[in-house]
């Protein structure tokens, strides 16, 4: 049985079909790519997994570690292992970084039936992890995501990520807004994450994330539906010649 | 001016409760009885009860219902001061040049410090209400700080007065002489047995340099009706920071004056207001600039459950020749659901033309992406409500400057978010 199995998955958002069949199978210890046009569909289908209001679900189904991922909450997905690092993270005032990261990790110990940690243990915890992922101490004072820079706010996504060691790991253009270097200590961030029990489902416009974060599958969504499916080479040969020809011999 | 049963009946408790007063008392509360007989209790078509028609309200029944258990205010280190019946205990001894007293023993063993200063503040002089509760005064305390003193540990007051469910009237005197410093909470939280109506009218007097951070902390049983009103007056360099904290009673009127009559007297204004129910709470402030050079910040910060309404009405008012005047009011509601209501009305009057005024009223709604991304975290939906919402209300605690106390109320505000309609889980 496979992590995750996505089967004809059709959602209408704002009373609009934007996904429109998609057919996707994770397997545990796996790195799946998306790629694929703007507007094309690629952060519904991450919103849809974790189960963001407005994204309808009409027909289809999500099966994760094979239980019908629709019928669970917002919260119940994430304890059960779903973790989606945002295109856009949210700046949350008044809610400083840390104890937002101890909430979501004690909530998670919770829901599973662990005992919470207690603030020393989590101090060490999350400085350890912040520590490999660059993100000072000053980033952990500060209320959540306000004011940090993009760079900043994808490093903090991945601490998170680091924290609450999801099964599935969905990463919508977690490349956007890294300088060169922070590229690096993002992905080796990930790479650290890799687990044979573990999958990924990066979302991303270009081949350099995939220099570092090697994929197992490669796959090309457009206009609501996955055109094509490849193996690593098929993000270089993408960089090349661009979606157009795909998109007109799918059509 | 046709007076209504009950008013009839609180003017007649007035009459028959005259003559336990001093004489010079006497006086006043005689005079007090007769501004009420004129025009009763406040209703709509007054401007400053526009949105809280009090008579018809008291009229009305309130819905009844315990308020559940509540977050008792603790605050370690505090003095604690309990006034009952029976007459004032405290947990220590007061300190020199500290002086506090029950009302009914100040009325006798204080004339002149009473006579000198009840009834002077102007925002009083023509309030009806104000008439009634001088002409029914009982319950209340006066707290006196000799020039220079400054208490070293915050008083937490607590007024377990009145007999059982008939309408109390509390009087209170805060004195602070020159350059005298203090933190006093007034916690009203009421037992089952309290009065279906507590009228508290809170005096202060800061002479120059005096500082007073004054917290009050309202939770009283749904079917009573609190309604406050605090007159404050500073002199040169006086400073007086207020938070109140209203989360009980299904009806509040939480009214504040404040006279800054001194340079350089400074007024901080905060408050939060978290609702319930039927609940309405009404918070209204009117902050006079009557010389140069003084300074006034409000922050107010209410949430409305289910179908309470909140008010705001906050006036600051700048006299002609009060130059260089810096004033900022803003205050911003949240409404948990589409039955709640809140109505803002900030008002700026100002005779004056080097003067900086600012004034912000937002009404919302709790962002949906923050409650997403929080429980895409795993953090079930009613806390991370919770979470977004103290968020919300902490702005205005930072009026309180001393972070025991802020924890203090924290804790109480905390309680009260989890028993809301929509946050409870
Ligand atoms: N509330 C809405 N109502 C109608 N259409 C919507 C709504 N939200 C999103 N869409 C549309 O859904 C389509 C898919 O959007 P989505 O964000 O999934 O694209 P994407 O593939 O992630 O694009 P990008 O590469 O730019 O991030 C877009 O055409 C967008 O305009
Ligand atoms: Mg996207």
């Amino acid at each position: 049985m496979s992590l995750l199995e996505i089967k004809d998955l059709h959602v209408d958002v704002g009373g609009k079909e934007i996904l429109k069949g998609i057919n996707l199978e994770i397997e545990a210890g796996k790195i799946h790519a998306i790629m694929g046009p703007n507007g094309s569909g690629k952060s519904t289908l991450s919103y849809t997994l974790s189960g963001r209001e407005g994204y309808e679900v009409t027909s289809g189904s999500i099966l994760f570690k094979g239980r019908d991922l629709t019928e669970m909450s917002i919260d119940e997905r994430a304890a059960a292992g779903v973790f989606l690092a945002f295109q856009y993270p949210i700046e949350i005032p008044g809610v400083t970084n840390m104890t937002f990261l101890r909430t979501a990790v004690n909530a998670q110990r919770k829901a599973r039936g662990e005992s919470e940690m207690d603030a020393a243990s989590f101090l060490r915890f999350v400085r350890e992890k912040a520590a490999q992922l660059k993100v000072s101490d000053d980033m952990l004072k500060r209320p959540l995501n306000v004011g940090f820079s993009g760079g900043e706010k994808k490093r903090n996504e991945i601490l998170q990520m680091a924290l609450l060691e999801p099964s599935l790991a969905v990463l919508d253009e977690t490349d956007s807004g890294l300088d060169i270097d922070a590229l690096k200590v993002v992905s080796e961030g990930v790479n650290a994450l890799r687990d044979p029990e573990r999958a990924m489902l990066v979302i991303t416009h270009y081949q350099r994330l995939l220099d570092h974060i090697v994929p197992d599958v490669v796959h090309v969504l457009a206009n609501g539906r996955i055109i094509k499916t490849g193996g690593k080479d098929l993000a270089l040969e993408l960089e090349k010649s661009g979606y157009e020809g795909l998109i007109e011999s799918a059509a | 001016m046709e007076l209504n049963a009950f008013e009839n009946s609180l003017l007649e408790r007035a009459d028959s409760a005259r003559d336990r007063l001093p004489a010079w008392a006497e006086q006043l509360a005689t005079a007090g009885a007769a501004r009420f007989a004129q025009s009763g209790l406040p209703h709509r078509r007054l401007e400053a009860w526009k949105y809280t028609d009090l008579k018809s309200r008291l009229e009305a029944k309130r819905p009844e219902g315990a308020q559940g258990s509540r977050a008792a205010f603790h605050l370690g280190g505090a003095l604690e001061v309990i006034l009952t019946k029976e007459g004032m205990h405290t947990s220590a001894p007061l300190g020199e040049g500290v002086r506090i007293f029950p009302l009914n023993d100040a009325l006798t063993k204080e004339p002149a410090l009473l006579q000198k200063h009840m009834g002077t503040n102007k925002a009083l002089q023509q309030d009806a209400l104000t008439g009634l509760n001088t002409a029914l005064m009982q319950d209340g305390f006066v707290l006196h700080l000799a020039q220079g003193v400054t208490l070293n540990r915050p008083i937490v007051l607590r007024v377990e007065v009145g007999e059982g469910e008939a309408p109390s009237f509390a009087r209170n005197l805060i004195v602070l002489e020159e350059g005298a410093s203090a933190v006093l909470i007034e916690d009203w939280a009421a037992p089952q047995s309290a009065p279906q109506l507590r009228h508290a009218v809170t005096e202060i007097m800061l002479a120059d340099k005096a500082s007073l951070a004054h917290v009050r902390v309202q939770d009283e049983k749904l079917e009573a009706a609190h309604l406050s009103l605090v007159a404050a007056d500073l002199e040169a360099g006086a400073k007086y920071h207020q938070f109140a904290l209203n989360v009980g009673a299904g009806l509040t009127r939480s009214e504040t004056h404040v006279h800054l009559g001194g340079e350089g007297a400074h007024a901080e204004l905060g408050g939060s207001f978290l609702l319930n129910g039927l609940q309405h709470c009404d918070t209204t402030t009117v902050v006079t600039h009557a010389v140069p050079n003084c300074t006034c910040r409000e922050v107010f910060r209410g949430v409305m459950a289910d179908r309470s309404r909140g008010v705001f009405q906050g006036k600051i008012a700048v006299a002609p020749h009060a130059q260089k005047t810096d004033a900022k009011m803003e205050t911003r509601a949240l409404l948990l659901s589409d039955r709640a209501e809140m109505d803002a009305k900030p008002e700026l009057e100002i005779y004056a033309d080097d003067v900086k005024c600012a004034h912000g009223a937002t009404i919302g709604t709790l962002d949906e992406q923050s409650v997403f991304y929080l429980q895409s975290r795993g953090i079930p939906l009613p806390v991370a409500r919770r979470m977004l919402i103290g968020a919300f209300v902490e702005d205005a605690l930072d009026v309180v400057s001393d972070v025991d106390l802020q924890a203090a109320l924290r804790a109480v505000i905390d309680q009260r978010l989890s028993r809301l309609e929509g946050v409870a889980g």
